[in-house]
């Protein structure tokens, strides 16, 4: 195999790989953020070295952000802005009116 | 005379806003938009197929009313 | 983070259209939706921003409430975290009520509620620039003497416009924590007629010339004629339509020539390289470049949408049309999130939350996915552009235009056709309200317009680079593995994995005449509509035989390969099909119940299929 065939390889299973990831990661976006979670944990123990319980501390995910727009309608005014919404979105409970 | 049975363009003051039924939502709701004693309104518009919703102006505000729910506003003064 | 969540945290109250959401903006920098109607906001939004001396307040803005006694689901939203129960989350440490200062008789009812909490606030007199327009003149000091509250006065899309009112966030929230300022003045009145006293502080501090504006009264009787009204509205919809296409034609052929032109200049470089040559040229610049030419598109669509949304003519709309909705066993509520379905179907479906009635709501979340969402255009103008002729047709319309017109009126149609259905099936006979506060009109401003756009050209940009390039370079790679075996002579994508799903696919889709490469393509089309498009140019791609057949555009490709019967089921079905995992997943999230995604997606994928084959066998007996 000369070099430009093992080039075009290794670019090749990359682009593959972070299109593999990424699917993963905007599709599936609560199994993702679970597997990384078990995974970054494992990291986390008191024998590992400091840098890396660091390292995985700060891989850790965060919460979701409220809507997971974008990932599926290409237009989601509410969701892409700026301001972070940090609790997730609370089913509806319908209370009866106090009486007055 | 009912707000419903008000004619485009006529004025009419508000007299009391009636509950359909017993704890009626859309009646409260009414109330706390504005429809109290009183308060003098306006048929602004109606709708283009049997004149359903009414477009009331009351006070600076502008309100979509479909006729069920205008019929349960109560007005005095108003030319039919 | 403790500093962040101990800093005072100050929410924002009012009557709905009354303007919090742009002082949000305003305040915090962010680029929350705004627009002239009642109920854009639906969700409690946080932000935060650095007072003068340094303190980091927090600001919470929530959706419009006419009153605390909430009827609707956004509107318990504002109650419960005024009250301080909302789950999570203790009372905020300052209200600032937001009324409208051109609508003060309906607007200071809500202050006045609010005030009966007991909890610090400050009454901001928003939209003073159009108050002063009107002639309408407030006694500030009077007005807060009257209610007891202080009051200050902002112009929220004004740069500094909420000058004072940080400066007495800043003052207050510092004497909050010594004191609770204010409380509340005790006397018996509080509990008497709210309205009463809203009339005495208006005589005490308000003077306004006429209780509405000339322009809103004049317009009015145009917009809202029975006839002329409705005329207007036809030809509004209609002009949208055809600029659409008309306008979009040159911007979109040079979008596909420079795309084209890189393609061809980037597969010059990787000749050496057969198999990173097939995927950027058949992959990413198929793929991408065919997805990337709609972006003029959907940036006039949205042009349209935002103006519309601006000037405050989406609630005359409605006014129009209600009797149709209520005909369908709609309520009027929900005329405008099942126009924001129009951009997408998951603002729509969360705009819901301004519905009061649980039953309606349930309905317009069921029937919100069959409003033609931007994502659909995409699809729509490559079939269209490839099988309808450009011609015009009674002198004035552009025949393209007429088709992708009669497209959306379809999903209008059946949208209002399924409300019908599902109301027959409850046999409902509940009332449904209407009671829509119809705004002034207001001229849209180019720089939000134009700051509107550019968000919608991120958002676009973003999902072509992110999503839509991920999910083609799988599909790439599913179409070039396994490799052909030696000696092969089909082009290699009929060997590889895509292939023969979509073959296999294919027997299930026969009877709606599509071939095995739109089978292929409806798999990532779950993920985005739009990559139905760049998947479809990336399988006609590789399925090309030769070195010529690779420069071919899809339209070209598809107009030769398919019969029209074909082009026209596949419109049918994305009339219909539920073809978005992401509006999927937020009908579950508003409903919180996986049988009503279940019942969406069924009876859209039946009603897709069933129209699709009445499409095709029509189409194929007549051609």
């Amino acid at each position: 195999m000369n070099a430009a065939l093992f080039a075009q390889a290794v670019v090749i299973a990359l682009a593959v790989a972070w299109a593999a990831w990424f699917a993963f990661r905007r599709l599936l976006p609560k199994t993702y953020r679970r597997l990384l979670s078990h995974a970054v944990a494992a990291f986390d123990r008191p024998s590992a070295p400091r840098w890396l319980r660091e390292y995985a501390r700060r891989a850790q995910p965060t919460s979701t952000s409220g809507g997971s727009c974008g990932d599926g309608c290409s237009t989601c005014g509410g969701c892409a802005a700026a301001a972070k919404p940090t609790v997730e979105a609370q089913p509806l409970v319908f209370r009866p009116r106090a009486p007055k | 005379m009912r707000l419903s049975e008000l004619k485009k363009g006529a004025s009419a003051v508000v007299r009391e806003v009636e509950d359909a039924h017993a704890a009626d939502p859309i009646a409260r709701r009414l109330r706390e938009l504005g429809f109290v004693g009183g308060e003098p309104v306006r048929v602004v518009a109606s709708g283009p197929v049997g004149g359903d919703p009414l477009l009331v102006q009351i006070g600076y505000t502008r309100f979509a009313l479909r006729r069920a729910e205008a019929a349960r506003v109560l007005v005095d003064g108003g030319v039919a | 983070m403790n500093a962040l969540v101990e800093s005072p945290r100050i929410a924002l109250v009012g009557n709905p259209n009354s303007g919090k959401t742009a002082l949000f903006n305003r305040l915090t920098g962010s680029q929350q939706k705004v627009a002239n109607y009642a109920g854009v906001t639906v969700e409690r939004k946080e932000g935060r921003f650095v007072a003068p001396s340094g303190r980091t307040l927090r600001l919470l803005d929530l959706p419009g409430a006419y009153s605390l006694d909430a009827a609707s689901p956004d509107e318990a939203i504002t109650r419960d975290i005024c009250e301080g129960r909302y789950p999570g989350e203790p009372a905020p440490d300052l209200i600032v009520c937001v009324a409208d200062a051109t609508n003060l008789r309906l607007h200071l009812r809500f202050v006045l509620e609010v005030k009966r909490l007991g909890r610090p606030m400050v009454l901001a007199l928003n939209m003073m620039d159009a108050a002063r327009k009107r002639g309408i003149r407030i006694d500030v000091a009077a007005l807060s003497d009257a209610l007891g509250v202080p009051v200050v006065e902002t112009i929220a899309v004004q740069r500094g416009g909420a000058a004072a009112l940080v400066e007495h966030l800043d003052r207050s929230v510092a004497a909050v924590a010594t004191a609770p300022s204010l409380p509340d003045s005790g006397d018996a009145a509080v509990e008497a007629d709210l309205h009463a006293q809203v009339r005495a502080a208006l005589a005490a501090a308000v003077t306004m010339p006429r209780a509405t504006s000339t322009v809103d009264d004049a317009l009015d009787r145009i917009v809202l004629h029975p006839i002329g009204g409705l005329a207007i509205l036809a030809a509004v919809m209609f002009l949208i339509f055809q600029a659409v296409f008309s306008w979009a034609a040159p911007l979109q052929d040079a979008v596909g020539a420079g795309v084209g032109a890189a393609g061809a200049w980037i597969g010059g470089l990787l000749e050496s390289m057969p198999l990173l040559h097939s995927l950027v040229t058949d992959g990413i610049f198929a793929g991408l470049g065919t997805v990337l030419e709609f972006l003029p598109q959907i940036l006039i669509l949205f042009l349209f949408i935002l103006m519309l949304e601006e000037s405050g003519y989406l609630p005359r709309a409605a006014f129009l049309l209600d009797r149709l909705m209520f005909k369908a066993g709609l309520t009027g509520r929900s005329f405008i999130p099942l126009l924001s379905s129009f951009a997408c179907a998951i603002p729509g479906i969360m705009a819901t939350r301004s519905i009061q009635d649980p039953r309606d709501r349930l309905t317009t979340i069921l029937v919100a996915p069959l409003m033609t969402c931007s994502a659909r255009l995409p699809v729509y103008t490559l079939l269209i552009g490839a099988f309808i002729p450009r011609q015009t047709v009674l002198g004035l319309f552009n025949l393209q235009g007429v088709v992708l017109f009669t497209l959306y009126f379809a999903g209008i149609v059946s949208a209002l056709a399924v409300a019908w259905v599902i109301k027959r099936l409850r046999r409902d006979r509940s009332e449904h309200a209407l009671l829509m506060e119809l705004p002034s009109y207001r001229l849209p401003n180019p720089r939000d317009v134009a700051i509107g756009l550019w968000e919608r050209a991120k958002i676009f940009l973003r999902r072509v680079t992110g999503i839509i390039l991920a999910l083609t370079v799988l599909l790439w790679f599913l179409s070039s593995f396994p490799a052909p075996p030696e000696g092969a002579t089909l082009p290699p994508i009929d060997y590889s994995l895509a292939g023969r799903i979509g073959r296999w696919m294919e027997h299930v889709f026969a009877p709606i005449g599509f071939n095995w490469q739109i089978c292929i393509a409806l798999i990532p089309g779950l993920a985005a509509r739009e990559v139905a498009v760049s998947s479809l140019a990336t399988v006609y791609a590789m399925s090309a035989v030769g070195e010529d057949a690779i420069a071919a555009e899809l339209g070209t490709a598809i107009a030769a390969q398919w019969s029209l019967a074909t082009a026209l089921s596949l419109l049918a079905w994305y009339v219909f099909a539920p073809q978005c995992m992401s509006t999927l997943a937020v009908i579950r999230r508003e409903t919180n119940s996986w049988r009503n995604v279940g019942v969406a997606a069924g009876y859209l994928f039946a009603l897709a299929y069933l129209a699709s084959f009445v499409t095709y066998q029509i189409a194929r007996a007549l051609t």
